[in-house]
């Protein structure tokens, strides 16, 4: 046991002072009294428990976010293919989730034209259902101006299930093309 | 419960004999020769953490924050960091940190000193890892030296001409400062230096809170009867110390010698120092004012309290003085702080594993009961003459666990505490916590996201 940690303390770690005047139950103490070693039983269960459940939820949200990661893999695969856009300067496309209800619809979106992330006109693919071959299915996206977030007024030429869903807040500005993918009959 | 310094007689070796290994490397004593397994383990530590360095100097990469260039000379030597390099080497350097402490008791002290010496010079010559946090504290002290702009009340967007607003992060644009006036103040010599020579400075900063924390780490330890040297190799070649603390540059650094100030100084009994240290601390990052009470119902002492109160009264005279009543209310920040919700923190994991989606508001209130309840319960056991360094340290780790917004080197706030307390289940529960934060940065090596 440590040395009292009080100078009014005696070895038995009773007080003396002011407090000495509290009944003994809620009297200060200057050590711990030695008991049968129930309470730190008890105290080391239950932190024991509380790793383990720590533990269990660490390793489940490891092998959740790998599901993701192969879920945005195939999102990133499935824009490149359907956009036909591919080398360099479309990499680090922005995969928007849906991270407040439990569904995997996710919405990628990445520039039509080289420049930074986000910089130049975005085309966006709404990605729904399991991995196939390491695609997923794309129903349905929408254009973005450059430097703006993915918000409905700032969509715009919206095709597929986007159109019928009415996703799309502003119509195509003058002078800028909106083209989809083939696959929606661009 | 270990306190005795092994002495060499016959039952003392006995106990130490029946202790748990980590009990038993923090209670030896004697100066040894190094075994040369812990040699080598200490070379895979430098040798890991050298090649996270020398790689992030090689240039973009995403586990590092757009960054002015400042580490040419070691450019050309390494591969661009990329996830899976970077969490190999942290897995084989917790690894060999675990090994290292099995043997930790048999470790020189020359050989402890140096070690630790070596991994945090290496990571001060590279580049800043892992975080943005420090562009924002040379943010917020460039705002109020360089443009009059109290940090207290506007984010750094309000100096989004200023060069350093390009590497301050994207969700702390708006953001005014978290941080205490006491750490705004230390950091103000520091923005007129220039954007790359307030790096540099910040890292100065860093490695000396650093150096501040585990020296006197070993002087607590010796205060109180443990081997110092087990105690400088748990913290000092920690991993997530090394990398994510002192290699992102986080002011949680300085608190945390602030912090240990305070024990040292209530371990020698004086405790009008301690109290004004504490308070100075909380000064810094809120959070260190969880040791306070601890402090004061352990030691009952008026001088504690006179000390508190000085403290207190100078650093909210400070704050008030030089950015305002913001300035002076440290604790309004913590509510602001505490709806954040960070991917790694246990709730968020927790409520995972239930199938919800993330920590809904309701959650956020069970949890400030929770850790409500669990501080009282410490207040309790301290009164009734439980180790109070003991207990501050379960407070500080019991904040970490139930906060949502759970970052790095909040891990790291209880781990000086751990070292040095009675009670040796603290530090292993720590531990166990960093394990599972390690655990958690893994999904990348099974998964990458490649485009």
């Amino acid at each position: 046991m440590s040395s009292p940690s009080h100078p009014i303390d005696d070895e038995a770690g009773e007080v003396g002072g002011v407090f000495a005047r509290l009944p003994q139950a809620i009297r200060p103490l200057g050590a711990e009294r030695e008991g049968r070693g129930t309470r730190r039983t008890v105290e080391t269960a239950f932190l024991l428990l509380l790793v383990l459940v720590l533990a269990v939820a660490s390793v489940y949200d490891v092998t959740r976010q790998a599901r993701i990661n192969y879920r945005l893999t195939a999102d990133i695969a499935t824009w490149h293919e359907l956009t036909g856009l591919t080398g360099h300067y479309y990499k680090e496309l922005d995969v928007e989730q849906n991270l407040t209800t439990y569904t995997n619809r996710d919405i990628v979106c990445g520039n039509t034209s080289h420049g930074k992330p986000g910089a130049r006109q975005q085309i966006c693919l709404i990605m729904k259902g399991p991995i196939v071959k390491d695609r997923r299915e794309a129903t349905g996206g929408f254009f973005l101006p450059p430097n703006l977030p993915d918000k409905a007024p700032h969509r715009y030429g919206c095709f597929g299930a986007a159109a019928t869903e009415h996703l799309c807040g502003m119509s195509i500005p003058r002078g800028v093309s909106a083209t989809p993918p083939k696959r929606f009959g661009g | 419960m270990v306190r005795q310094a092994a002495t060499g007689s016959p039952p003392a070796a006995a106990a130490r004999a029946r202790l748990p290994l980590l009990g038993r490397a923090l209670s030896g004593g004697e100066e040894r020769r190094t075994p040369p397994i812990a040699i080598a383990l200490a070379l895979i530590l430098v040798a890991a953490l050298g090649l996270v360095i020398i790689d992030a100097a090689a240039g973009e990469s995403p586990l590092l924050p757009p960054s002015p260039s400042m580490t040419k000379w070691l450019m050309g030597l390494g591969e661009p960091l990329g996830f899976r390099v970077f969490l190999i080497c942290l897995l084989i350097f917790t690894c060999a940190y675990a090994g290292l402490l099995a043997y930790a008791g048999r470790v020189s002290k020359r050989v402890a000193i140096a070690l630790v010496a070596a991994l945090n010079v290496i990571v001060f010559v590279g580049p800043v890892l892992i975080s943005t946090d420090v562009f924002s504290y040379i943010a917020y002290a460039r705002m109020g030296v360089m443009h009059g702009v109290n940090p207290y009340i506007h984010g750094p967007v309000a100096i989004h001409s200023d060069p350093i607003y390009n590497y301050v992060g994207s969700d702390w644009l708006t953001a005014s400062t978290a941080y205490g006036p006491l750490y705004t103040l230390i950091s103000y010599p520091i923005a007129p230096l220039g954007l790359i020579a307030s790096v540099w400075g910040m890292k100065v900063e860093a490695l000396l809170a650093s150096g501040a924390t585990l020296a006197l780490t070993w002087r607590c330890a010796k205060q109180r009867g443990l081997n110092p040297v087990p105690a400088l190799l748990i913290v000092g070649a920690n991993p997530l110390w090394i990398i994510y603390g002192l290699g992102g540059l986080h002011n949680d650094l300085v608190m945390m010698a602030f912090m240990m100030g305070a024990v040292a100084l209530t371990l020698s009994q004086r405790d009008l120092s301690a109290g004004a240290s504490i308070v100075a601390g909380a000064f810094v990052k809120a959070t260190a004012i969880a040791l306070l009470p601890f402090m004061v119902l352990s030691r009952r002492t008026p001088r504690m309290v006179a000390g508190a109160a000085i403290g207190l009264v100078s650093s909210v005279a400070i704050g008030y003085a030089l950015f305002g009543i913001h300035g002076a209310d440290i604790f309004s920040v913590l509510t602001r702080d505490s709806s954040y919700v960070s991917s790694d923190g246990f709730p968020t994991e927790f409520a995972h594993l239930l199938g919800k989606p993330g920590v809904f508001p309701v959650d956020h209130t069970l949890l400030k009961v929770a850790l409500g309840l669990v501080v009282l319960y410490l207040m309790w056991r301290t009164w009734r003459g439980y180790d109070w360094i003991a207990a501050s340290g379960w407070a500080l780790l019991a904040i970490a666990v139930t906060s949502p917004w759970l970052l790095a080197w909040y891990t790291l706030w209880g781990l000086p505490l751990g070292v040095i307390s009675k009670d040796r289940r603290l530090v292993i529960a720590v531990l166990a916590v960093q394990m599972l934060f390690i655990v958690h940065q893994t999904a990348p090596l099974f998964s990458p996201i490649s485009e």
